[in-house]
């Protein structure tokens, strides 16, 4: 007999209504009132409020009574919906049965909505097409379906017509669940196959990890082994999410909910392991996860030297929430003692940025975004490089990383998209409409080239319509050298780049100038110098301070001016001393500026 | 117990561009309660004032204040203040507000300083600053204040002006000299924001002087007076031998004082606390018998050892790092500035350069931070 469970995902383009969708879910089955809703609760970090994205995943047990009259115990596992994140979408499928496709009728299909349906696709699932958002005037139901099957090529003629914002379409999209995704097929018998897809720190209670349970059951008291770490734990309390934290007796096979086992540090549990019974252990795991690895690095100082133990805990305490980013000490002679760390993509490091500063209250100086190159000495030895300062002067070819780049744009903007895609070194492979006015584009870019501004420019290209997703293809060689910036005639390390060879006069040129923008007047005059190759391209003075005084200090003044000076030193200490140069944060992302 | 006492008359004829000061259009009716309400707040702080050394009545425009407001004043102090053996007790007044009756009035009342606001001696620049004398009134504000017999008159200078020049500044400055006042002050226009020149500067309707050529106006004041008998005794003021002005040295020693009158500051027992800024809000509570304090806060030691060296390094002197007991922090603190020309060890005086004066903040700030404030 099967069990009642079904196990599902909701995919989406970013803002096509995701998390409004997984509310009215969580209030129609009465995981929680209508008064306990406060908006969106799946997205529970400040940020993913704020920004109203999903960063992380989450698990929701929700009870339905089905139409046919029978109880049905519902898993939700939220996802998240931006590009950088691809991975953590990945994991929550893997414990999913099925997904919904939630495509807003406004927009239709975008590169996300295909980016996430292939990747249902290919994790197998039943996919249960939602749209979305029927109750705006410009909803277009009909032509959003049609899209969906030209571009998804899944049958639409089922497809659930909702909307999330006014609880239309709630119950049809849990009878659809029930009825079209298939309930588990794992045993409660046999050795446990549980697969970690997600894990977080907890002060109180360490560890906690979220699993999808394959085969077997869990409870307190069973000792547990990692099967890729092989590390082995006592289980102290399993259970679920009603959205509230509640403890269960046991998890057997289907379901989906928390171990607790005493799990003290990061490195002891890997997201995408397998968890199994210590003393009967399944014969292999499940299949692994696609191995992610970070497409973009930058460096993480302190500002002052003495937070650099508060940053390497803080960093810690995130990759337990974040297996997709790493870290590494690395040293510069500029900035000291830092971190090189490794992000999904350019907002997955903004956040992180965001998150240490904030959480953890560090000031923090990042250097700008880097992709990894492949170099090859002139003796044939190859290696990685995560950082432009460490690129040899002599090499026999560099290579950069290439992505395959697939943009969807209204037909009236396909112009000023094209010609963005070759001024940044693009190749057309592909070109089509899906529907009648949305138009599909696939370029091969180097990723370095859509790191900095390609998606704001692509954004403000199309007022806003476009949407791009990228896939990783491989190394290429490319005509690249080392653009070293000095600041009085010293180089400073943290502001080299590597760029393309026909953009490095303009590129030196442009920096060197933005540099001067962004860095103060000083006592001293600064230098600011571009060069290739031990070759001056480029030069820009900042002139000395001359004249910074307090003319008029009296009774009634003294407060006002202290506070002056104190701000004046405030700002001083967000400044990064390079040599006798103080440097602002802007300063190490001036290149993000340039055209 | 404070000893030097700072009285507020927030009245001027009009405000001038610049201006961000406490200062209203002058109302007789309200200038009347006001008087009352000043005389009022003086006496119930009297128990906080110790023999005065000196009473500094600033503005706005005291000048411009009728007779009454004088006598009920000095009555008011003579009533609820002692002062100390040669006390120096200062006026600040305008050019245009001077008349030889008031002059009369303030001498026998005891006034024995003025400070006059003349800020240059161009007609074009005085209107650039919106103020409502010309240079002929000016100096004949001085000629009549000496005829009446004030012997300490100060003059406010004003470098930085728009359309200011050095050569136009060195004819302000040779004829303030040629008045031979014991005290000149010279500032450098600062814009505050809110201000009409703030908004003026900000739509590029005026410009300020070069950085450069305002620099220069700084030497050629510091080169010019010195060589005249002036010596430099803060940032932005000099005078002849024994006449700087002690009330305001009080403040860059960091002593106390009360202070009563609209938005006036005092600083009195360890705390900084400020009256309303607000006219009819200062005579309400008044009306009632309350302080119209608005803030007071006891400054903490960080503060306070901030506070000791920004205010002490403005006096030329410099401060003492013998008896402080920051000392041997403070010499290793200033050692990297010393050696860069910034500051200099003068004896037992760690004091700005020239060099360091112009750039005083951020070498002020740099040994905030050397010591750790």
């Amino acid at each position: 007999m099967p069990k009642k469970i079904r196990n599902f995902s909701i995919i989406a383009h970013i803002d096509h209504g995701k998390s409004t969708l997984a509310d009215r879910l969580l209030e129609y089955t009465g995981a929680l009132s209508s008064r306990e809703m406060t908006e969106q609760v799946l997205d529970s970090m400040d940020l993913e409020r704020e920004r109203g994205i999903t960063i992380k995943a989450h698990a929701v047990r929700l009870l339905y009574k089905a139409g046919d009259g029978g109880e049905y115990i519902l898993n939700l596992i939220d996802t998240p919906g931006h590009v950088d994140f691809s991975y953590e979408v990945s994991r929550s499928l893997a414990s999913c049965e099925g997904a919904l496709l939630v495509v807003d009728a406004t927009q239709g299909v975008e590169a996300q909505t295909l980016a996430n349906a292939y990747l249902a696709v290919e994790h197998d699932l039943e996919i249960i097409p939602v749209i979305n958002k029927i109750d705006l005037p410009s909803a277009e139901p009909e032509k959003t379906k049609e899209q969906i099957e030209d571009a998804v090529g899944i049958d639409c003629s089922e497809a659930v017509l909702a909307s999330a914002k006014e609880g239309i379409g709630t119950r049809e999209i849990l009878e659809a669940i029930v009825k079209k995704i298939p309930s588990p097929s794992g045993s409660d018998e046999g050795p446990l196959k549980a697969l970690i897809f997600d894990s977080w720190f907890d002060n109180y209670q360490g560890v906690i990890v979220l699993v999808r349970v394959f085969d077997g059951k869990v409870r307190a008291g069973r000792k547990i082994r990692m099967m890729a770490t092989e590390n082995v734990f006592e289980v102290s309390q399993v259970g679920v999410f009603t959205p509230k934290m509640t403890p269960s007796a046991e998890l057997s096979s289907g379901e989906v909910g928390y171990i607790i086992a005493g799990i003290k540090s990061v490195t002891d549990t890997k997201i995408g392991d397998t968890a199994t019974d210590a003393d009967n252990p399944a014969p292999e795991p499940c299949p692994g996860y696609k191995d992610i690895k970070p497409l973009v690095f930058c460096g993480f100082y302190p500002t002052s030297t003495h937070q650099y133990e508060a940053l390497r805990d803080a960093l810690n305490k995130l990759r337990l929430n974040d297996s997709s980013f790493n870290y590494e000490p690395e040293t510069s002679l500029a900035l000291g003692f830092g971190f090189r760390c490794g992000f999904l993509g350019l907002l997955h490091m903004e956040i992180i940025q965001e998150r240490l500063e904030r959480e953890f209250n560090l000031s923090l100086l990042s250097t700008a975004p880097t992709v990894v190159y492949r170099i090859t000495k002139e003796d044939g030895e190859v290696s990685y490089i995560e950082n432009p300062a460490l690129l040899p002067d002599k090499v026999e070819k560099i290579e950069e990383p290439f992505v395959v780049t697939t943009i969807f744009v209204p037909k009236d903007f396909i112009g000023p998209i094209l010609d963005l895609c070759q001024e940044k070194r693009g190749a057309q492979k592909g070109f089509s409409f899906i529907g009648k006015d949305r138009i599909k584009v696939e370029y091969e870019l180097p990723l370095n080239e859509i790191l900095w501004d390609f998606y704001d420019r692509l954004k403000s290209l199309s007022k806003g319509y476009a949407s791009m997703d990228y896939e990783f293809l491989g190394y290429r060689v490319s005509d690249l050298v080392k653009l070293n910036i000095l600041l009085n005639a010293e180089p400073v390390d943290a502001l080299s780049l590597i760029v393309h060879k026909d953009k490095a006069y303009y590129k030196g040129r442009q920096l060197t100038d933005k540099l001067r923008e962004i860095i103060p007047r000083q006592m001293y005059e600064v230098a600011i110098q571009a060069a290739v190759g031990g070759k001056i391209i480029a030069r820009e003075t900042v002139r000395a301070l001359r004249k910074d005084v307090i003319a008029k200090c009296y009774g009634g003044d003294i407060t006002r001016k202290r506070k002056l000076l104190e701000k004046q030193k405030e700002g001083k200490k967000r400044m990064k001393q390079v040599g006798r140069i103080e440097l602002p944060q802007e300063a190490f992302l001036a290149v993000l500026k340039l055209k | 117990m404070a000893d030097y006492l700072y009285i507020h008359v927030p009245f001027c004829a009009r405000k001038c561009f610049y201006c961000d000061f406490a200062s209203f259009p002058f109302e007789e009716q309200e200038a009347r309660s006001y008087t009352d309400a000043l005389c009022r707040e003086l006496a119930i702080k009297k128990n906080q004032a110790g023999e005065l050394k000196t009473v500094y009545i600033g503005g706005g425009t005291p000048s411009l204040m009728p007779d009454r407001f004088f006598r009920d004043l000095f009555s008011c102090l003579r009533d609820n203040f002692s002062l100390s053996a040669a006390p120096e007790i200062t006026v600040e007044a305008n050019p245009g507000t001077l008349t030889e009756a008031k002059l009369g009035l303030l001498l026998r009342g005891g006034v024995n300083r003025l400070s006059i606001g003349i800020q240059s001696f161009q007609d074009t620049e005085l209107k650039a600053l919106g103020r409502i004398h010309n240079a002929k009134e000016a100096a004949a504000a001085v000629e009549a204040a000496q005829k009446t017999g004030f012997t300490n008159i100060s003059l406010d200078l004003m470098y930085g002006i728009p359309g200011q020049t050095i050569a136009s500044w060195q004819e302000t400055l040779k004829r303030a000299e040629n008045l031979r006042p014991a005290h000149i002050s010279a500032y450098e226009l600062t814009p505050e924001k809110g201000t009409p020149l703030f908004g003026l500067l900000e739509e590029e309707k005026i410009r300020l002087p070069e950085e450069g050529v305002v620099l220069g106006m700084y030497d050629c004041v510091i080169d010019y007076l010195s060589a005249h008998g002036y010596a430099q005794y803060e940032i932005s003021n000099f005078s002849q031998p024994g006449y700087g002005c002690r009330h305001n040295i009080n403040y860059w020693d960091r002593g106390e004082y009360l202070a009563a009158g609209a938005a006036a500051h005092s600083f009195v027992a360890g705390r900084r606390s400020r009256n309303t800024a607000s006219i009819p809000a200062y005579i309400e509570k008044l009306l009632t018998g309350i302080l119209p304090e608005e803030e007071s806060t006891e400054v903490p030691e960080a503060e306070a050892k901030r506070e000791r060296l920004f205010l002490g390094l403005r006096k030329t002197e410099g401060i003492s790092v013998v008896n402080s007991h920051d000392e041997p922090d403070l010499v290793r603190a200033a050692a990297g500035l010393i050696k860069e020309g910034y500051l200099e060890l003068s004896g037992d005086r760690l004091r700005l350069t020239r060099k360091g004066t112009v750039l005083s903040n951020t070498v002020i700030v740099s040994l905030f931070e050397n010591l750790g404030l």
